[in-house]
């Protein structure tokens, strides 16, 4: 509407302003013909000088109503005729020497050259009053204003009408629509008032308003059961991610310990090869050491010397055997055991292994009874508990190793798992370190379970003991508490056997000899060769040696198979001890055999051995096993097929 | 500045004479210079018939019939003028058959008593004749000099003119005293 306003105005003003301005021209263009027309009857007035001549012409103006005056001028502006309608008003043109009409107070100026023959002889000059035409004007203005006006009411009662009829409707949709957008309610009608288009418009909104509330509806519902089958569908995701996050930390630790058990398996082999190289070296430095022994009275300025060598190199083959039992492979050895003598003798590396911070107390009880166990074993159980304990109390403590007889009645027996009645050695290493849980307790003994850190400890060492004690047929107990220090009590059946520990310095002079039986000694190694060769002949056997299969075989052959037993080492350059035992065999099937080895790995092949039921020397041996050994196995009427077990 | 001169104007206009006659206290014209520059003059006010002139570059030629009353008047009006484009000649005779070429002749008032037998040959030969004589348009001549309230006027035959093949501006007759010939 208010556009309509303006253009009205506009069009109106433009109206007024181009009537006022074609007025103005219409009025000049007939005026200055008008003067044209006087100053062309005045030129003969002005040639022949004749000015009432000319004032007559000028008369003739008394028909132009709003003509107030006018003049003719000669040439030098010397007025020459005059017509004055009315004296008050009349006033002469200010400028003379231009042509151009002006408008000037309500007044319109004309001013016309007269000329003649080309010849500029005056001009003629008219003051019309406007009057008339400003009077038209403003009566033209009035109509304009009227019409303006009535164009104005016209307009509003259109656009009223038209607001009623187009607006209103459109508007209430409008409303609709944005009340439909912000609130989000499709319920929302809009209302119909017509049949017209709109109407039709009207009738489509609101169609559309259904579908998408019917729409809606749906959606929700979906949404809805999207959603609850997205919160299933990540219940579950999340019970899988927990799940496969437990594994992957599990598959980390299996990994880790697999890693630590290759390392442990790298180290055993490598430790093994070790083990026995000086197995071999250390049963040739014993047996010479014994053979030279033997030679020499006990007041010989050497004796001395060559029992220095003989107890270091026991010492050192005691070393080789725990280098050995880090893989635990090699076959128990099983003695009569005074824990007391065991332990007084590692107490040395105790004191090395274990800082100046800890101080060990001892506290033995004096008549141990005796163990059937394998020593090395023992010493293993005992150092990993004693390390154990060390690294339990890494600020210093106290560390206790006692030993004591213990009789358990059935009652007492149930009280403890595992345990059964029966006569006892107790052995038990207590620390005053941090202590553990009931759930490190329980843990403990699983293999690789270890409180220590990846790398640090192998986490074998309790499963292994564990295992040690169990082959023993005696059981472990641990107590212990958070911040009170632990207590691992090892129990093992006891022994009451008469005989005693045997001494090398004693029972060198009762060693069994032979009576000139036949051996064949099949060893590759030079050293122990020549010292087995040379400790048997001069114990009354007959000895032949060979250093590999071949050999053996050309020898036994050579001789007639003329032999009692046939001494092998598993483990030879060209084959193996067990094939060469087996092809002796075939052809001399009573022929006595013994196998030795130094290895603890598979080439010892140890299991078979068992299973074949050969008698069987670790290496390193010393000349009384090597005596007491051989004479048993030929005093024995049937020595094949018969179980090594004791 | 302004106001003066329109004080001056309103003044003479209230005054009721014309500025002419003011004017002519200051530079007063002698009869014969006025009578000269009307004889130039009314040329511009005539139309000759085409058969008047020779050919379009021919001069309008004034003649003076008899004793010439102007002295150098009419050769100083006429000075470095035209009329409808033609040079304008000045030809002064006592002879009768001279005057046939002329457009315009000024009857000297020498020749009053010979005028009816001037006009009877200047009959129909397209020659605006203009004297100075009492009822010398009545005898026939077209134009002629009076003196009126002081001032110089002029009365014109129209039959005479209308004999000679002219035409004057209504203009001109406006001016001018219309007379008629005595027959």
């Amino acid at each position: 509407m208010s556009i309509s306003i303006m253009a009205l105005l506009l069009a109106s003003v433009s109206f007024i302003w181009y009537e006022v301005k074609m007025s103005r021209q219409t009025m000049i263009n007939e005026l200055t013909i008008l003067a044209e027309i006087i100053g062309n009857n005045s030129t003969a007035a002005l040639t022949f000088d004749d000015p009432f001549a000319a004032e007559e012409i000028l008369s003739a103006l008394k028909y132009k109503k709003h003509i107030v005056a006018a003049f003719i001028f000669k040439p030098n502006n010397i007025l020459f005729a005059t017509y004055i309608r009315q004296k008050s008003e009349y006033k002469l043109p200010e400028e003379m020497n231009s042509y151009n009409p002006y408008f000037k107070d309500e007044f319109l100026y004309i001013i016309h050259p007269i000329i003649l023959e080309s010849e500029n002889i005056g001009k003629v000059t008219l003051q019309y009053d406007l009057l008339e035409m400003n009077a038209r004007l403003r009566q033209y203005a009035g109509i304009v204003i009227i019409v303006f006006l009535l164009s104005l009411l016209f307009i509003y009662l259109a656009t009223s009408v038209l607001q009623h009829i187009i607006s209103e409707p459109i508007l209430n949709l409008v409303h609709i629509a944005k009340n439909v957008s912000t609130e989000k309610d499709y319920s929302l009608r809009a209302k119909k008032e017509n049949n017209d288009e709109l109407g039709l418009l009207i009738d489509g909104f609101n169609e559309m308003l259904s579908e998408i509330q019917a729409r809606d509806q749906v959606l929700i519902k979906d949404q809805e059961e999207l959603e609850k089958r997205v919160r299933e569908r990540t219940k579950k995701l999340q019970k899988q991610i927990i799940e496969r996050k437990r594994a992957e930390k599990e598959k980390e630790k299996v990994q880790a310990e697999l890693l630590q058990a290759q390392k442990m398996e790298a180290i055993g082999i490598l430790a093994g090869g070790i083990a026995h190289d000086f197995n071999n070296l250390l049963t040739a430095i014993q047996g010479c050491a014994d053979v030279a022994m033997l030679e020499l009275e006990k007041s010989h300025i050497v004796y001395r010397d060559l029992q220095e060598i003989q107890s270091a190199s026991g010492r050192a083959a005691d070393l080789t055997r725990q280098l050995l039992l880090f893989g635990r492979k090699q076959p128990l050895k099983y003695d009569l055991i005074n824990l007391d003598q065991l332990i007084e003798n590692l107490l040395k590396i105790f004191h090395r292994l274990i800082g100046e911070d800890i101080g060990i107390s001892i506290d033995f009880e004096p008549d141990l009874w005796n163990v059937n166990a394998d020593r090395g074993s023992m010493e293993q159980v005992i150092m990993n508990l004693v390390v154990n304990a060390r690294d339990a109390m890494p600020d210093g403590g106290k560390l206790t190793l006692k030993t004591e007889n213990i009789v358990l009645d059935k009652p007492a027996a149930r009280l403890i798992p595992e345990a059964k009645p029966g006569k006892f050695v107790c052995f038990s290493v207590s620390d005053t370190g941090m202590g553990m849980d009931q759930e490190t307790i329980r843990h403990i003994f699983e293999p690789f379970f270890t409180t220590k850190g990846v790398g640090k400890g192998t986490g074998l060492g309790l499963s292994v003991i564990y295992g040690i004690i169990q082959q023993h047929n005696g059981w472990i107990h641990v107590y212990s508490e958070p911040g009170q220090g632990s207590i691992f009590r090892v129990y093992l059946p006891a022994v009451f056997d008469k005989e005693e520990q045997s001494d090398i310095e004693k029972a060198g002079k009762k060693f069994p000899k032979g009576n000139g039986e036949r051996i064949l000694i099949v060893e590759d190694e030079e050293m122990v060769r020549s010292f087995t060769r040379k400790a048997l002949v001069k114990n009354g056997y007959k000895v032949f040696t060979a250093a590999n299969v071949n050999e053996a075989k050309r020898v036994f052959t050579s001789n007639n198979r003329d032999f009692e037993l046939l001494f092998s080492d598993v483990v030879l350059p060209d084959g193996n001890g067990i094939e060469l035992v087996d092809q002796i065999l075939s052809e001399k099937p009573q022929i006595k055999v013994l196998l030795a080895s130094g290895y603890t790995d598979k080439k010892s092949q140890w299991p078979l051995i068992k299973k074949r039921g050969f008698e069987f020397m670790q290496k390193p041996y010393d000349l009384g096993d090597l005596l007491r050994t051989l004479r048993g196995i030929l005093n024995a009427r049937t020595s094949l097929k018969k179980g090594v077990e004791k | 500045m302004v106001r003066k001169v329109y004080l001056f104007i309103f003044v003479v206009v209230l005054s009721g004479h014309s500025l002419f006659a003011q004017d002519a206290h200051a530079f007063k014209p002698t009869e014969y210079q006025i009578k000269a520059a009307f004889l130039y003059q009314f040329a511009k006010f005539v139309q000759w018939p085409n058969t008047a002139f020779a050919d379009s570059s021919q001069q309008i030629i004034i003649g003076v019939l008899g004793k010439d009353p102007f002295g150098n008047d009419l050769d100083n009006t006429i000075q470095g003028k035209c009329i409808h484009e033609r040079e304008i000649r000045i030809k002064r005779t006592d002879r009768l058959d001279n005057v046939q070429d002329c457009q315009i002749l000024f009857i000297s008032s020498s020749e009053t008593k010979n005028l009816s037998n001037i006009f009877a040959r200047l009959r129909h030969s397209n020659v605006l004749t203009v004297g100075d004589t009492e009822g010398f348009s009545k005898e026939g001549g077209i134009i002629n000099f009076i003196r009126k309230d002081n001032k110089i006027h002029f009365e014109i035959n129209i039959e005479a003119a209308q004999e000679a093949g002219l035409r004057l501006s209504s203009k001109l007759l406006n001016l001018a005293k219309i007379v008629e010939s005595n027959s």
